[in-house]
């Protein structure tokens, strides 16, 4: 396997890893959005 | 002036139904706009779920709303609705009044507003399509190959940014907090596929340096659009059948009234009509409210609400409920319930309510979808790896497009949205045919349930018989010279001063005879032993044998045909005139028609039948031979219905109990599923989980028999949209490649991921032929 190849796979295992530590264990972390009262009243 | 809000009572809020409702507590429906998948709704309802104040919370895809119960004190509903914007979707908060009509009318205009939307950019981005495959090969030998490229990007981006756009920013909003859905899947792949694309029109020498010639999927970028924005307009008239039986009802309510207001007769909008007004129908009008009759006969034709087909004959005294037609003669009616208490709003109020409510089965589906977005994105990657170092090591000449191709079919081809359809379309369709057959099923659960249940618990009176006594007898003493019918006029005509159930079911049948009633002259009832009074110049005495026994009449001729009928569970009552023996007639509360019938069809679907009564032994045993029912418990108090049904589910049994819903509340409230028969007044307030709109144990059959083959349908829906992406996604990946050479292009990818969900939409849409009555 040529070096491109060990790059690729590097990359593409960093990128899972990514993908899911981005939407299972920060979106964990990550604060729920908690909206102010004055936020979406609907008036009339 | 802020809106004031609509709080819905958590008995009437069947989505939310996880736990038992806590005083304090209040729940809120909020409709939500955007969503297209199961993890659309899995992220709306973990938002809401993550709120403080909030106790409970259930998103339907189907009804676009989401149910909450919070705590008010904790959490406003305003805040809810931000929660969820800043999700990325659209709220806004209830209207003021529950309106069921008015609400209906709403999601019917929201939805043929989405479908024209749909149609028109699937076919602008079809045709874009076409002329992006088409075009490049007609054009090749006349311009230069970078400006058809040119053409084609600037096609592309017109696409993807008009016809495309809500695909990449309702993406963009999941990613934003962390969430991805069928959005992030069709703007990974398209989105790819794009800046592969314009790298290679802009920079082509990029390419062409390392040996790769320089292609372009703009006509693929274009065709996947086009194809997901059909699929997607297919789903949404799909969807919109699904509901077609929740718009048949909302659409019988007749938009005017005749009204009499000082002695005239007016036409004033329903709405306008006041609770005690006298409202004319003349034969063939729809009856705009229900009401009490005052005056005139018809008969009417109920069969949109009872599924009843013949038409029921009313008098003065009867009920009747608005959305119904009066068939033959002209009725004056006083309006009883109106607006929101009306049956037929509660009808249409309670099937919304069902059709929004969630399966146990559903939860499956939402754990598989709240991660398949991300793992799907997982194998692309692993796909794109696999596939480059392969096609490297084998000394492919481009191992990265190949690569390219089949991540961008993985991405493509995996949907969420037949996982997130499988289950609220089948429990729509369902409860939709029920309620044109007259059985309202309350929600998903209770369909669920109902599919497993394995024993059936009757109540006697009402439920298997009809619940009010019939005269079924006249019996003329021999020797005597009166036929039945005089017999039964003179006791009838006694009878009309007396206010006993029997004395009641006498004179009916006197009066559906046409038979003449003299008026009693020196009335008397004796307590307990029936009454005597003068008739037509005759002294008329009628009662039991004990009263005859007293005045010293002797009954041995009848005697036999006494006892016979005591045995068969009927009252009789024995007639004397002019202190001579003449005649017996004998009083019974009879079986209904079908209940035979039902019972057997019961049994042949392997249920057990088990009679419940407070009657003596005798006369539960009478009924119960009739009616074919071998299981009888008599001399039952309602604390001790309720015991006999704990008791059953003790033994592992999964009970139904089919009562009256008022007497047998607690039994009823007891069994798994309750069903409460031919009602028809007050729907929402029982707690039954089924009502049966019609007085016939059949409708059991038919509410047994839809919900397992509603159990059927969304196992079947379920299994195919699992297997759909358990098989795709690795074709899509190219596992079939080094034994077959096949590979999928992405154009086909997202043909087949359009109509995945189109095809589990029209499986459950078969449930509208299921035979119900």
């Amino acid at each position: 396997m040529s070096a491109t190849d060990w790059l690729v796979i590097v990359a593409g295992l960093a990128a899972i890893g990514w993908v899911n530590w981005y939407f299972f264990v920060a979106s964990r972390r990550t604060d729920i959005p908690q909206a102010t009262p004055a936020a979406g009243v609907a008036e009339e | 002036m802020v809106r004031q809000l609509s709080i819905v009572d958590d008995a009437t809020t069947p989505t939310v139904a996880s736990s038992a409702p806590v005083p304090g507590e209040r729940t809120i429906r909020i409709p939500v706009s955007g969503m297209t998948c199961a993890a659309c709704q899995a992220r709306v309802q973990r938002t809401l779920q993550r709120q403080p104040g909030v106790v409970d919370a259930g998103v339907n895809l189907m009804m676009h709303d989401a149910t909450v119960r919070y705590s008010p004190d904790a959490v406003s509903p305003e805040q809810l609705v931000a929660a969820i914007r800043d999700t990325g979707y659209g709220a806004e908060l209830p209207p003021a009044v529950e309106d069921a009509f008015a609400e209906q009318e709403a999601r019917d205009a929201a939805q043929a507003a989405e479908l024209a939307t749909l149609k028109r950019k699937a076919i602008v981005s079809g045709t874009g399509g076409a002329i992006a495959m088409v075009a490049p090969m007609v054009l090749m030998p006349l311009v230069p190959h970078g400006v058809i490229n040119a053409v084609l990007l600037a096609l592309t981006i017109l696409v993807m940014t008009w016809a495309g756009r809500h695909f990449y920013t309702r993406a963009w909003a999941a990613f934003r907090h962390h969430s991805a859905d069928m959005n992030t899947l069709i703007a990974v792949g398209t989105g790819a596929a794009f800046v592969y694309s314009l790298i290679a029109t802009v920079a082509p020498q990029f390419f062409l340096r390392r040996g790769v010639a320089p292609d372009v999927y703009y006509e693929a970028v274009i065709v996947i659009i086009a194809l997901i924005l059909t699929g997607n307009a297919f789903e949404v008239r799909a969807r919109t059948a699904t509901s077609a039986a929740l718009r048949a009802l909302a659409g019988l309510q007749p938009t005017s009234a005749r009204v009499v207001r000082a002695g005239q007769e007016l036409d004033v909008p329903v709405a306008d009509v006041r609770r005690g007004d006298v409202i004319v129908v003349r034969p063939g009008e729809r009856l705009p409210t229900d009401g009490e009759v005052l005056e005139g006969e018809s008969a009417v034709d109920e069969s949109m609400l009872t599924g009843e087909s013949a038409p029921v004959a009313k008098a003065a005294g009867a009920r009747v409920i608005g959305g119904t037609i009066n068939r033959t003669g002209a009725l004056r009616y006083r309006a009883t319930t109106l607006g929101a208490d009306s049956v037929l709003a509660q009808i249409v109020k309670l099937m919304r309510d069902a059709q929004g409510s969630r399966a146990p089965i559903q939860n499956l589906a939402d754990r598989i979808s709240g991660v398949f977005v991300p793992v799907v994105v997982s194998i692309a990657i692993a796909t794109f790896v696999v596939w480059f170092v392969a096609g490297d090591v084998a000394g492919s000449p481009a191992p990265a497009v190949r690569a390219f191709a089949a991540a961008v079919a993985v991405l493509i081809i995996a949907c969420p949205c037949a996982m997130g359809l499988a289950v609220p379309t089948a429990v729509m369709v369902a409860t939709g045919r029920g309620a044109e057959a007259g059985v309202l099923i309350k929600g998903g659960e209770a369909l669920q349930r109902a599919g497993i249940v394995d024993t059936v618990v009757v109540d006697k009176t009402g439920t298997v018989t009809e619940g009010r006594p019939t005269v079924t007898e006249v019996v003329a003493a021999p020797g005597s010279t009166r036929t039945a019918d005089e017999l039964l006029a003179l006791v009838a005509s006694l009878e009309s001063s007396s206010e006993h159930p029997l004395a009641d079911a006498i004179v009916r049948r006197a009066r559906e005879a046409e038979l003449t009633l003299a008026r009693a002259e020196r009335f008397q009832s004796l307590t307990g032993r029936g009454a005597e009074a003068r008739v037509s110049g005759h002294e008329v005495l009628a009662g039991n044998e004990a009263l005859l026994a007293e005045r010293g009449i002797d009954v041995a001729p009848l005697r036999e045909a006494a006892t016979r009928q005591s045995a068969e569970a009927k009252t009789p009552v024995y007639v004397a005139i002019d202190g001579a023996l003449a005649g017996l007639l004998a009083v019974a509360d009879p079986i209904r028609p079908t209940s035979r019938e039902a019972i057997a069809a019961l049994r042949e679907r392997g249920i057990d039948v088990v009679m419940l009564t407070g009657d003596t032994r005798r006369t539960a045993d009478a009924i119960a031979r009739e009616a074919g029912i071998e299981r009888v418990v008599a001399g039952v108090l309602p604390e001790g219905k309720v015991d006999e049904i704990k008791r059953l589910q003790q033994a592992g049994r999964v009970v139904a109990m089919v009562g009256d819903g008022v007497n047998d509340s607690a039994a009823i409230a007891q069994s798994d599923v309750g069903i409460a028969i031919g009602t028809g007044t007050d729907i929402a307030a029982e707690a039954a989980d089924v009502v049966l709109m019609r007085g016939d144990l059949r409708s059991v059959v038919h509410a047994i028999t839809l919900s397992r083959r509603t159990m059927r349908t969304m196992k079947q829906n379920l299994f195919w949209a699992f297997v759909y992406n358990v098989v795709g996604i690795p074709i899509a990946a190219g596992v079939l490649y080094p034994a077959f050479g096949w590979l999928l292009s992405p154009v086909i990818a997202s043909a087949a991921m359009a109509f995945s969900s189109v095809s589990v939409v029209t499986n459950s849409l078969r449930l509208r032929a299921v035979e119900v009555g």
